[in-house]
C-alpha cells in the first residue's frame, strides 16, 4: 500500500509556457446576447484562471482566488453590503471553479442592471483581501477535502478518477487543493494569483436578455479597468497515454461499492470526432438518462443499481438538475463510466460487465437505429441545453475562452452530417478499453480485489430478478471474464486528498 | 364540424409577465393558455389538472390521483406507449410530472419541431387511456416502490401527522400518495382507478400550457382539433367535504423508528384558500417571506446565533382550499422542541408589533423581482401560468395580486397575525427518535 499523495500530482510538472500564438491572444470584446422584449438581463465574466493555474506546491490557489471574490466583499463595500445589494436586486452570484475557467454570473431585472453590472465587475476586478475571509475558505476547501468529498462514496470516486486520470498534468489535483499544502497560502499569494491571472486577455464577458448601449460601456469600461499586462496563458498539453488496466480501490467504511473507469482523450469540443463521439456515448449512457445501453443492462435488466452512464467529458451538474455545470468544459477531455453503488457482492460483476460492454461499444459500434435515434436526440435535444438568455451566454462565452466551437450552433448540423461509420471509426480511433484506469471505492477492498483478480467467475446475485436463458448464460461468460489487470493498489479514503 | 366556439379571448400584455398571455375557453370548458417568447427552438407543454389528493373522497381511493398520473404514461387506444417514448427519446425531450393537494401537472420542455406531435399524444392519452388490469398491476409497483421509498423519510411522517390532525374532515387530511391500506391494494384497483379519471378529468378541470417559441395561430387550431370534441360527464363533480373551524390549539406526538434521524416540529395555522382577489392571501405570502427566508431574522437566531436548528422549512404553500401556513424545523438532538415553538411564537409577536418599514420594504422588492427574474424560461413560465389560473382563469389576475402585496404594509401583517396565528387556528407536531429496543 502506498500513500496516494505519491500518486497525485504533488509531482506534475511545471506548466509548460506559452506558445507565440497564445502570447498573441487578442482582447475579445464583450458578447452581447440581446433578446427582444426580455425582462431580465444576464451578466457573465469568464477568465482562464481555473485550478490548472494553480503553482506546484500551492494547489488550492485558483479555488481561493475565486471564491475571495465571492465572499470577502470590495476595496469599497464590506460583504454584507455585497449580499445586501445582492438580495434587495432579486440576484444571487453563481461562482464556478474548473480546471481551465472560473466563471462568476448573476442576473437582474433590466431596469436593475447597471448597478449589478457595477457590483459584479467591481467584485471581480477590485476585490477585497481580508486575511478572515481567507482564513474562513481555507477551512471550507480542507472541509471539503478532508471530510466531505470523503463522505459520498459518489463523490469520492469521481474526484480520485479525475485526479488520477490526469496524473502528472496540471489538472492532476481537486480544484479546492490539496489539504497538504492549502494551509500554507497567504493572502499575498491570493492577491498575486489575481494580478497574474484577473487581466484583460485572460477574460470574456458578456450581457444576455435585456441589454443597452450604455450597459455594454459599462461592462466595456469594467473589462478596460482589469489590468492591460501581457497575457501568458497555457494550454496545458495532453496526458500521457495509459499502458493497460490499473484498479486503485479506495477503502472507506460503507457498505456498496461504487466504480468509475475511464482514460484521457484528446476529443475536445473542437475535434471533428467530437458529434460522433457524442452519438455514442449519448448511446451508451448518457448522464441520469434511462435510455443508455448501460442502464439499460445493469439496472433496468438486472437491478444491480441505481443508474449507470457513460461521458465524454468530466461532468459536473448544476444542483440536482442533470445539466451539465458551465464552465466545466476543458482543454483536455476524457472518457469515463460511472456505475452507481451496488452491493459488494454484484460489485466484481458489475465491473466486467460494463467494461464487456466497452470493449463491445468499440468493436462493434452503434446498430443502425440506434444510431439515428441518438443522432437525432443530440441533433433536436441541443437547444434544449439552453433555454434562458444566460444559459446560452454561457455556452457561448465557454466556446471563445478555450477556442472551441458554440456547440448550440454546430453540433445539430454536424451530428445530421455523420453516418454510422463515422461513428464506429471515431469509436476505435479514440476509445481504449484496453487502456484504463478504474477506481472502486468500497468497505472491503481485499475482498474486491480478491474477488476480481482470481480465476473463480464472479457472478450476479440478484434480488427479485430471473434471467431468461440468454441473460443466464450472458452473465455466466461475463462473471468469468479476466479483466487483465496490470496493476493493483489499495489506498485508505482518509488523506487522499493531502 | 366543430362543436368548439371560442368563449373568450383575452391578450393583456402583463406587468409582471413577461409576455403577453393569449387566453382561449374551448366550449367544453377547457382553457388553453399561449405564451410566445423567444427561445430558439425550444418549447414549455404543460397540462394542469386541477385534481390532487385533495379529490380524493371516496374510500379506499387515497392516493388514486397520484397513481391515476403513473398511469398517465402506458398505452392508449390510439398508439401504444412505446410509440410515444421513442419521439421522447429521439427527441430529447424533458418531461415529468407532479401530483399535490390542488393539482396534478404534467409537464415537457421540447425542442419545436415535435410539439404538434405530442399535442397529439396527449390529446390520445388524456382522453383515449387504456387502463387496463395488467397495466394497473404493473404500475402500482412503482407507486408502492416510491411510498416505501417515503417510509424512510421522517420529514414525511411528521407532515402526514401534522395534516392528520389538522384536517379530519377534508381530504387534506391523508398524503399525497395514500394510506398504507389503499397504496397496497393499488395493484387490484383498476375498477375505482377508471372511476376517478372519469369523474375528475373532465375538459373544465384541464389547463392547457404553451410557453415558448411556437406559432400561437396554428399551435391554437390544432389544440382546438385535439381537444375540441371531448366531452366531460354530464353530472357535476362530487362535493368535497369542508373542513369545520378548528376550536382549540392540537398537539401530535410522532414516535420515529425508523432508523437513524434527528427530532422534528412542524406547526401550521389555519389560513383561508388562496384568493387572487383577497388581499389577505398577498399579507401572508409577504408574511412567508419576511419569516421564512433563508435571511430572516427566525432562521438567523434559530440556525446560525444559536444553532438550535439545523434547518427550517415551511412555507404559505399556496392551496385553494383553507390549509396550514406552515414551518418545519429539523433540530438538533438536544434542542428542546418547546423552545423552538416559543422562538417562533416570539418572532410572529414582532410582527404584530410592527416590522421596520425598511425591511418590509427590501423584502416586497426582493419577493417580487425574484418572481419575474425566473420567467425567461419557458419551463418556469408555464409553471407560473399554472399556478396564478389555478386560482383565477385570467392571468392578468396575477398583476392585482402583485399590486396587492407591493401595497402590504406593516399594519397588514400585524392585522394578519393577530386574526389567524391563534392558538385556536394552531396545530403543531414533533417527531421524536424512539430508543431501539
Amino acid at each position: 500500500m502506498i500513500p496516494l499523495m505519491l500518486w497525485f500530482g504533488c509531482l506534475h510538472p511545471t506548466p509548460p509556457g506559452p506558445s507565440p500564438a497564445e502570447q498573441a491572444t487578442a482582447v475579445r470584446p464583450p458578447v452581447v446576447m440581446p433578446v427582444d422584449g426580455a425582462v431580465a438581463t444576464h451578466i457573465q465574466f469568464t477568465i482562464r484562471a481555473g485550478s490548472a493555474h494553480d503553482p506546484v506546491g500551492q494547489e488550492g490557489l485558483a479555488w481561493l482566488t475565486a471564491r475571495m471574490i465571492t465572499e470577502a466583499g470590495t476595496a469599497k463595500l464590506e460583504p454584507q453590503q455585497v449580499s445586501d445589494r445582492l438580495y434587495s436586486l432579486g440576484s444571487d452570484l453563481t461562482w464556478v471553479v474548473d480546471k481551465n475557467l472560473v466563471t462568476f454570473r448573476a442576473h437582474c431585472l433590466s431596469e436593475d442592471a447597471p448597478t449589478l453590472v457595477q457590483l459584479v465587475s467591481e467584485l471581480v476586478t477590485d476585490p477585497a483581501w481580508d486575511e478572515e475571509a481567507l482564513d474562513r475558505l481555507k477551512e471550507e476547501a480542507l472541509t471539503t477535502l478532508d471530510v466531505s468529498l470523503l463522505a459520498s462514496d459518489e463523490a469520492l470516486g469521481d474526484v480520485v478518477l479525475d485526479t488520477w486520470l490526469n496524473q502528472g498534468h496540471p489538472f492532476g489535483h481537486p480544484d479546492e487543493g490539496r489539504s497538504g499544502v492549502v494551509g500554507l497560502l497567504t493572502l499575498d499569494d491570493v492577491r498575486s494569483f489575481h494580478d497574474q491571472h484577473y487581466v484583460r486577455q485572460a477574460t470574456v464577458a458578456g450581457l444576455a436578455g435585456a441589454t443597452s448601449t450604455e450597459l455594454i460601456t459599462h461592462l466595456e469600461e469594467a473589462l478596460a479597468a482589469l489590468p492591460d499586462t501581457p497575457f501568458e496563458p497555457f494550454t496545458p498539453g495532453p496526458r500521457n497515454s495509459l499502458q493497460g488496466r490499473s484498479l486503485l480501490v479506495v477503502e472507506k467504511p460503507t457498505a456498496s461499492t461504487g466504480i468509475h473507469f475511464g482514460h484521457p482523450l484528446t476529443v475536445h469540443r473542437g475535434h471533428p470526432d467530437y458529434p460522433a463521439l457524442r452519438v455514442a456515448m449519448t448511446a451508451f449512457g448518457e448522464h441520469r438518462e434511462s435510455h443508455g445501453r448501460l442502464y439499460q443492462a445493469l439496472r433496468e435488466h438486472r437491478g444491480l443499481n441505481y443508474g449507470d452512464y457513460a461521458y465524454l467529458e468530466h461532468h459536473r451538474q448544476v444542483g440536482w438538475s442533470p445539466t451539465q455545470e458551465l464552465g466545466t468544459v476543458r482543454s483536455e477531455p476524457q472518457f469515463s463510466v460511472w456505475i452507481r453503488p451496488t452491493t459488494p457482492e454484484n460489485g466484481p460483476f458489475a465491473l466486467k460487465l460494463a467494461l464487456t460492454m466497452t470493449e463491445e461499444l468499440v468493436a462493434e459500434g452503434l446498430g443502425a437505429e440506434e444510431f439515428e435515434d441518438f443522432r437525432s436526440r443530440v441533433r433536436l435535444g441541443m437547444p434544449l441545453k439552453a433555454r434562458t438568455p444566460g444559459r446560452r451566454l454561457g455556452h457561448a462565452l465557454d466556446a471563445i475562452a478555450l477556442d472551441h466551437p458554440d456547440l448550440l450552433e454546430t453540433l445539430p448540423d454536424h451530428a445530421a452530417d455523420l453516418t454510422v461509420d463515422d461513428v464506429s471509426e471515431a469509436l476505435s480511433r479514440h476509445l481504449q478499453p484496453e487502456n484504463l484506469r478504474i477506481v472502486v471505492v468500497t468497505g472491503d477492498a481485499q475482498a474486491f480485489v480478491a474477488a476480481i483478480t482470481g480465476a473463480e467467475p464472479t457472478p450476479p446475485v440478484y434480488d427479485g430478478v430471473t434471467p431468461d436463458e440468454d441473460m443466464a448464460a450472458r452473465d455466466a461468460s461475463v462473471a468469468a471474464a479476466d479483466l487483465g489487470l496490470a496493476d493493483v493498489q489499495i489506498v485508505p479514503a482518509d488523506g487522499i486528498f493531502r | 364540424m366543430t362543436p368548439w366556439l371560442l368563449l373568450f379571448f383575452a391578450s393583456a400584455q402583463a406587468g409582471v409577465l413577461p409576455v403577453p398571455i393569449d387566453t382561449h375557453t374551448l366550449e367544453n370548458g377547457l382553457r388553453i393558455y399561449l405564451a410566445p417568447m423567444d427561445t430558439p427552438g425550444v418549447v414549455s407543454l404543460q397540462t394542469w389538472v386541477s385534481v390532487g389528493s385533495g379529490n380524493e373522497t371516496v374510500p379506499g381511493t387515497t392516493g388514486h390521483a397520484h397513481f391515476l398520473e403513473h398511469l398517465l404514461f402506458t398505452d392508449t387506444q390510439d398508439w401504444p406507449a412505446t410509440e410515444r417514448d421513442r419521439l421522447i427519446r429521439i427527441s430529447g425531450v424533458e418531461e415529468n410530472a407532479w401530483t399535490w393537494l390542488d393539482d396534478t401537472v404534467y409537464h415537457l420542455t421540447l425542442p419545436t419541431a415535435v410539439l404538434d406531435p405530442l399535442i397529439r399524444f396527449d390529446g390520445a392519452r388524456f382522453q383515449r387511456l387504456l387502463l387496463n388490469e395488467a397495466t394497473v398491476q404493473r404500475e402500482a409497483g412503482a407507486v408502492q416502490g416510491e411510498w416505501r421509498q417515503g417510509q424512510s423519510w421522517p420529514s414525511e411522517a411528521l407532515i402526514d401527522g401534522l395534516y392528520a390532525q389538522a384536517f379530519r374532515s377534508h381530504p387534506y387530511g391523508h398524503s399525497t400518495i395514500g394510506t398504507d391500506e389503499d397504496v397496497a391494494a393499488m395493484p387490484g384497483a383498476a375498477p375505482q382507478i377508471r372511476a376517478f379519471m372519469t369523474t375528475w378529468y373532465r375538459p373544465e378541470t384541464f389547463r392547457i400550457i404553451v410557453a415558448g417559441d411556437f406559432d400561437a395561430e396554428s399551435t391554437l387550431a390544432l389544440l382546438t382539433e385535439v381537444w375540441g370534441d371531448w366531452e366531460g360527464p354530464e353530472d357535476p363533480p362530487p362535493e368535497i367535504p369542508a373542513e369545520p373551524p378548528q376550536e382549540t390549539l392540537r398537539h401530535v406526538e410522532i414516535p420515529w423508528s425508523g432508523g437513524e434521524a434527528n427530532p422534528r416540529i412542524a406547526v401550521g395555522w389555519r389560513v383561508p384558500g388562496v384568493d387572487l382577489h383577497d388581499p389577505d392571501s398577498a399579507v401572508l405570502s409577504i408574511l412567508d417571506e419576511l419569516l421564512l427566508s433563508d435571511v430572516a431574522e427566525l432562521h438567523k437566531e434559530l440556525v446560525e446565533e444559536k444553532g438550535l436548528v439545523y434547518e427550517l422549512g415551511g412555507r404559505d404553500f399556496r392551496f385553494r382550499e383553507p390549509h396550514l401556513f406552515l414551518v418545519t424545523a429539523e433540530l438538533k438532538p438536544t434542542t428542546d422542541p418547546e423552545l423552538v415553538f416559543s422562538t417562533i411564537e416570539r418572532h410572529l409577536e414582532q410582527v404584530r408589533e410592527g416590522v421596520e418599514e425598511e425591511r418590509l420594504d427590501l423584502v416586497k422588492e426582493r419577493a417580487i423581482k425574484r418572481f419575474r427574474l425566473g420567467l425567461d424560461d419557458p419551463h418556469r413560465l408555464a409553471e407560473a401560468i399554472g399556478q396564478a389560473t389555478a386560482m383565477d382563469p385570467d392571468p392578468a389576475a396575477l398583476e392585482a395580486w402583485f399590486a396587492a402585496r407591493e401595497a402590504v404594509t406593516a399594519e397588514d401583517l400585524a392585522a394578519v397575525v393577530a386574526t389567524y396565528f391563534v392558538p385556536e387556528g394552531r396545530t403543531q407536531a414533533v417527531l421524536f427518535v424512539e430508543e431501539p429496543p
